[in-house]
């Protein structure tokens, strides 16, 4: 009896201690959020805040009436990344649903083809692919950025592992009531595969909006930056004096996915993880 | 007659199914040959020459990889350093994931998960290039929040977390640790949550306690899929490109430049085009080694599911 009690007050402290090193954990961003409210004069002063101790937009301000294009970069990221998750969807799902259900002589190789890539990181090709598009004119441009993330063979081996499960004989009758193979594609095998379709929206997102490494490439005006790389070359243009502005430039882009995190963490977390493992 | 003709038809839409099939595929095939055959074949051959881009490339032999395997130290640091990075960070993230995923495995209450999600996954989706300002803030030397801490509370001086070598690269490791602590710790505790709980009844009735059960039972079956994590995050761990890019720039002297950096900047800060695409090649040979490995692991992993 007693035992049993000791063992459920120690798993009562045990969660409470993975809770107070989570908060630990969580604080880079309550700092950074909590001094974005600081006045740049005070922004050095010892101790830091973690809770705003005032709500000062004062820096938000500054930046946005600034002659900084950030809310050019905000517009530019997300038109990279919506236009990528289209594109990238639409052709994926169409050469899955090719090498799943139309099985046409070759469609193995072309996978086993597909799935070599995964052994060539960007970072690796991305000297003949600048060649490439700096000769093509796209460099400095946000259509050479959607057009390089394109091809994306995780994307195309998820969504074939999906549609492997949904069963030849809904494909078969439908040819039989004479559907033709776009329509059987969009219009039944897609629909039913929802639930990953939504994975990869969240992977790609996630992916695309969070990279730094091909726009720092690519891109080398201010008008065309997306936010990791605007605000880093913002950080590089204020020099270190003026570290709360800093905080509240990352601030403007971190609550965003903040705000979409809170309300849809179960499903992301469940999607990122679960697809690591699939894949 | 008929069987005939019905033979003709089925051919017919055979045909016409092996060119839907072409016809979906093309696009993915083409951006596949534009932006990934191509560019593999002519890093290949460009590793053989010496380009500046403004010249056309000169045929040069294997001077390139000679110079590479005899002549750089630098590459040797930049390998070394991201080996560094990539298995303390994975092995240590491994060992905090399993600690943290077995200490909370039992707790199911909705409230506690959605916090806990919160807290550790959190830093797992925001963009390493935003972390890194926001870290390269708390760590430095005389501004820092860290440092600030540490003299407040233990009496230390202040240290130079991103301007001493060692340190430079402890700091990119603990950062890289901080960033997917939640992500491993997630994978792991959905494999906890799918093993068989009659393993641990037979074991309760036989006396064991609880460490027993994580040592005898949890940690064996779990090993599939703590080998598959491992390799998932090296590889992602190999292509470090931009926190220390952002938070050090690759000091101090080189003690936090990875191998992707010094292609970066050997291609497009020095102009060496050639030999950038050589130490390319060499990064991609290490990477399909890994790569290969992962296959190897999770055929496996699927075999014992």
């Amino acid at each position: 009896m007693t035992k049993k009690y000791w063992g459920k007050a120690g798993g009562l402290l045990i969660s409470l201690l993975v809770l107070a090193l989570g908060f630990l954990v969580f604080t880079p961003f309550l700092f950074m959020f909590a001094q974005s409210m600081r006045m740049p004069a005070e922004a050095y002063k010892m101790p830091p805040d973690f809770f705003p101790t005032r709500w000062d937009l004062t820096n938000y301000a500054t930046l946005l009436n600034s002659d900084l294009p950030l809310v050019r970069m905000a517009v530019n990221s997300l038109t990279v990344t919506l236009c990528t998750i289209v594109v990238r969807l639409t052709v994926s799902i169409m050469a899955a649903y090719a090498i799943a259900k139309i099985r046409y002589r070759g469609s193995n190789a072309v996978m086993i083809g597909f799935l070599s890539s995964m052994m060539l990181p960007i970072q690796a090709t991305i000297i003949p692919i600048y060649i490439m598009l700096s000769r093509l004119g796209l460099v400095n441009s946000l259509p050479g950025l959607v057009i390089v993330g394109v091809f994306d063979s995780f994307a195309i081996f998820m969504l074939r592992q999906s549609m492997a499960s949904v069963p030849d004989s809904v494909v078969e009758s439908a040819k039989i009531d004479g559907a033709s193979q776009l329509r059987i594609c969009w219009g039944i095998v897609a629909p039913m595969i929802k639930p990953t379709i939504a994975t990869m929206i969240v992977l790609i997102f996630n992916g695309v909006w969070n990279d730094y490494f091909l726009p720092y490439i690519l891109i080398s005006s201010w008008e065309k930056m997306t936010l990791p790389l605007g605000i880093n070359a913002l950080k590089g243009y204020m020099g270190s004096g003026n570290q709360s502005v800093i905080l509240a430039a990352v601030s403007f882009a971190v609550l965003p996915i903040l705000i979409i995190f809170l309300f849809g963490q179960r499903y992301i977390v469940e999607g990122m993880t679960s697809a690591a493992v699939k894949g | 007659m008929s069987r005939q003709s019905g033979r003709m038809a089925g051919m017919n839409s055979r045909r016409k199914d092996e060119i839907a099939g072409w016809l979906f595929t093309a696009p993915a095939l083409l951006m596949f040959l534009i932006f990934v055959l191509i560019p593999t074949f002519a890093m290949l051959y460009l590793s053989f020459t010496s380009y500046k881009m403004l010249t056309p490339p000169t045929f040069t032999g294997l001077s390139n990889f000679i110079r590479l395997f005899t002549k750089d130290s630098r590459i040797l640091t930049v390998s070394l350093n991201t080996l560094k990075i990539s298995v303390i960070s994975v092995v240590l993230n491994v060992v905090i994931g399993i600690i943290l995923a077995l200490l909370i495995t039992n707790r199911k209450n909705g409230i506690y998960s959605y916090i806990i999600r919160l807290f550790y996954f959190f830093p797992n989706i925001v963009a390493p290039a935003f972390i890194a300002i926001v870290w390269a803030i708390l760590l430095a030397r005389d501004t820092g929040v860290v440092n600030y801490y540490l003299h407040s509370i233990f009496g230390l001086q202040p240290m130079g977390f991103l301007t001493e070598g060692g340190l430079a690269l402890g700091s990119v490791i603990g950062i890289d640790i901080w960033r997917n602590m939640g992500f491993i710790m997630f994978i792991l505790l959905a494999g906890i949550r799918a093993i068989d709980r009659s393993y641990y009844e037979a074991a309760s009735l036989d006396g064991a306690n609880t460490f027993q059960l994580a040592r005898h039972i949890t940690i064996p079956l779990l090993t599939p899929s703590i080998l598959l994590v491992m390799v998932i995050n090296i590889i992602g761990e190999l292509k470090t490109f931009d926190i220390p890019n952002i938070m050090t720039e690759g000091g101090p002297n080189n003690a936090t430049r990875t191998v992707a950096m010094y292609i970066y900047d050997t291609a497009f800060s020095k102009m060496s085009m050639g030999y950038a695409c050589a130490i390319s090649v060499l990064f991609v040979a290490v990477i399909m080694v890994v790569t290969i490995l992962q296959f190897r692991l999770s055929n496996r992993w699927v075999n014992y599911d």
